[in-house]
């Protein structure tokens, strides 16, 4: 009965346009004064516990690291690049446009950065060229959800706040399912193709290449940084993170020479308040969360979850589930907040790796950024596109569906996250 | 009492802006820390040992002293029902209750720890606690204006697209071009 009253105080309070801060904190609040033994104080403590870590210092780092980088020109020289590389396709726009998101999503850790950096660039090209624009718009909208599968990733980050799973092994763990669903989403591009349409292709050239390659050198360089290293055992991820905003921070101001002192002083402020904006929600969450395990909210929904079925199959059917139907209608970060560690221990009970379960939890929630009516992605690019949400919706339905095959195949294949994982750290 | 009105705007407003430029340098000092940290143990094999807890107590207070130019609806909401006048003023009056709830308790905790201390630096708890009740109160105040602007109807922006692009760290200039478009 407390439960319902505090859930719906969450829910109520968020259909009401309440911050998301303000009805965790709202919700917890009504939780501890239902319950006699608890005092208020403890959602004050609680928020400070849940900040006072310093693995999320990586989120704001990462994204100010990709906001220096991709300042001016250097998008386009990316883009270029790849272009160069599927010169050999007709479609080549629609496949420079998926895996340049993934090199995007190396870079920024964020899929709504993602889809600004290449949709602004890439979507007016393919409509220079003739591609409908939903069709455009939804290749963009669908390949940025690489961007929380391909480390550096926020989500990932918040996941190792909120629970001790090492952030630099989720990270590790997103190569291998990044690809295939960069492979899937570039066969739907492919099976969906305009048809009757015709562009022309470019011959590969060597000379254009190396130039191509040259210029754009030091943003590819920019992930192999983050990768060695990662990988290497060499930093923490927060120092990565640090590494890679000195990095980006040389490249801007001696190679690219694109960054005023002004673009340098918004780059940080930018990143700042997207560390205030984004923390207070974990902190909020954090006491919420402190709550539900005080009332033994995980335990109860495992033995319910278990008692639906022991077997491992549904119970991880139902998670994904779970995950698509919450990810409707809910933002990212709460989601990962609220339930990465409620999940938790219902996966590691039934025998998943804490990083299978990781990695699986964000390729599932990955979804929710392209489905109504609480998509992100959608509303970033019918804004960059200028086209009605619906439209987008339409198109960008078969790309949601590949999006949820990879996520059982990568719910039912661990080798595909975790065999660069023991190759790394076994 | 108009021009106390606008007075009290004008400096909430240049509050705001003060603060995003301070708390941006301060994320660049912390950089600073943990890049240094880097080269220590790597260069000179000798880490520095306030490395983690100094960035620990700046990180809380980042986040709290946050809450004050972000305040007047800079802030992730979910929208399902869209933008109307009467949810503004109930949305703004739980944020403000909530942010004066953190700001009373936020004291309570901050006296009941003022004399422990963290185990490295043996710099006081309090430190890591005053963060609650000072950000937030100070942005209860700031949040007065927000009501101010509200019963005024002074022209406000739509702000859940808003938020949710600069909460990527998108640059300004970048969505208004891609707006266009």
């Amino acid at each position: 009965m407390e439960l319902f009253l505090v859930f719906l105080t969450l829910f109520g309070l968020l259909i009401l346009r309440v911050p998301i801060f303000a009805a965790l904190a709202g919700a917890t609040i009504v939780g501890i004064l239902l319950e006699p033994r608890l005092t208020l104080l403890e959602v004050v403590r609680n928020s400070i516990i849940g900040i006072d870590s310093l693995v999320l210092f990586a989120a704001p780092l990462f994204v100010l690291a990709g906001n220096l980088i991709l300042v001016g020109g250097v998008s386009e020289r990316l883009i270029g690049w790849v272009d160069n590389l599927f010169g050999f396709s007709r479609l080549r726009l629609a496949y420079v446009n998926v895996f340049g998101s993934m090199f995007f999503g190396g870079i920024s850790g964020s899929a709504t950065a993602d889809s600004a950096a290449i949709g602004s660039v890439l979507v007016p090209a393919m409509k220079r060229q003739g591609y409908p624009t939903p069709y455009a718009a939804s290749v963009t909208a669908a390949s940025s959800s690489i961007g929380i599968i391909v480390p550096p990733s926020v989500p990932m980050i918040l996941a190792g706040a909120a629970t001790s799973v090492s952030v630099t092994k989720l990270f590790v763990g997103g190569y291998g399912p990044g690809l295939l669903i960069a492979l899937s989403l570039a066969t739907v591009a492919y099976l969906r193709r305009p048809k009757g349409w015709q562009a022309e292709r470019i011959r590969w050239n060597w000379k254009r290449m190396g130039v191509r390659t040259w210029r754009a050198l030091p943003a590819l360089v920019f992930p192999v940084v983050i990768m060695v290293g990662i990988l290497g055992g060499v930093f923490t991820a927060t120092e990565a993170a640090a590494v890679a905003v000195v990095y980006a921070l040389l490249v801007s101001l001696l190679i690219y020479r694109e960054l005023g002192w002004k673009g340098l002083i918004k780059s940080l402020s930018d990143s700042a308040m997207f560390a205030a904006v984004l923390f207070i929600i974990v902190a909020t969450a954090q006491a919420f969360g402190w709550y539900l395990t005080y009332t033994r909210v995980p335990q109860k929904l495992a033995d319910f979850m278990l008692s639906v079925s022991e077997s491992r199959v549904v119970v991880i059917l139902l998670m994904i589930l779970l995950l698509l139907v919450v990810g409707t209608f809910m933002e990212t970060v709460p989601i990962v907040l609220v339930l990465y560690p409620i999940l938790e221990p219902i996966a590691v009970q039934i025998g998943m790796d804490p990083i299978h379960y990781g990695v699986t939890f964000m390729a599932a929630i990955a979804v929710g950024l392209l489905t109504p009516p609480y998509g992100v992605l959608l509303f970033v690019n019918s804004k960059i596109a200028g086209i009605p949400s619906a439209q987008l919706i339409r198109a960008v339905i078969p790309f949601v569906i590949a999006l949820v095959i990879d996520a059982l195949i990568i719910a039912f294949v661990p080798a595909l996250v975790l065999g660069p994982v023991e190759l790394f750290f076994g | 009492m108009n021009k106390a009105l606008n007075g009290f705007h004008l400096l909430s407003a240049g509050l705001e802006r003060g603060l995003r430029v301070l708390l941006g340098l301060v994320l660049a000092v912390l950089t600073g820390i943990l890049f240094l940290q880097v080269i220590m143990r790597f260069v000179f094999v000798n880490s520095l040992t306030w490395a983690e807890e100094v960035p620990r107590i700046i990180l809380i207070w980042l986040v709290f002293l946050g809450l004050i130019p972000t305040v007047k609806g800079q802030h992730l909401i979910i929208d399902v029902l869209g933008d109307r006048p009467w949810l503004r003023y109930l949305s703004t009056a739980v944020k403000w209750a909530v942010l004066v709830f953190f700001l009373v308790k936020g004291i309570d905790v901050v006296t009941k720890v003022i004399g422990q201390k963290m185990p490295v630096t043996g710099i006081s708890r309090a430190w890591q606690y005053g963060a609650a009740p000072v950000g937030a109160g100070i942005a209860a105040i700031v949040g007065i204006d927000e009501f101010i602007g509200l019963i005024r109807s002074r022209a406000k922006e739509t702000y859940e697209m808003e938020s949710v692009l600069s909460a990527a760290g998108m640059a300004g200039e970048e969505t208004e071009t891609a707006g266009a478009g």
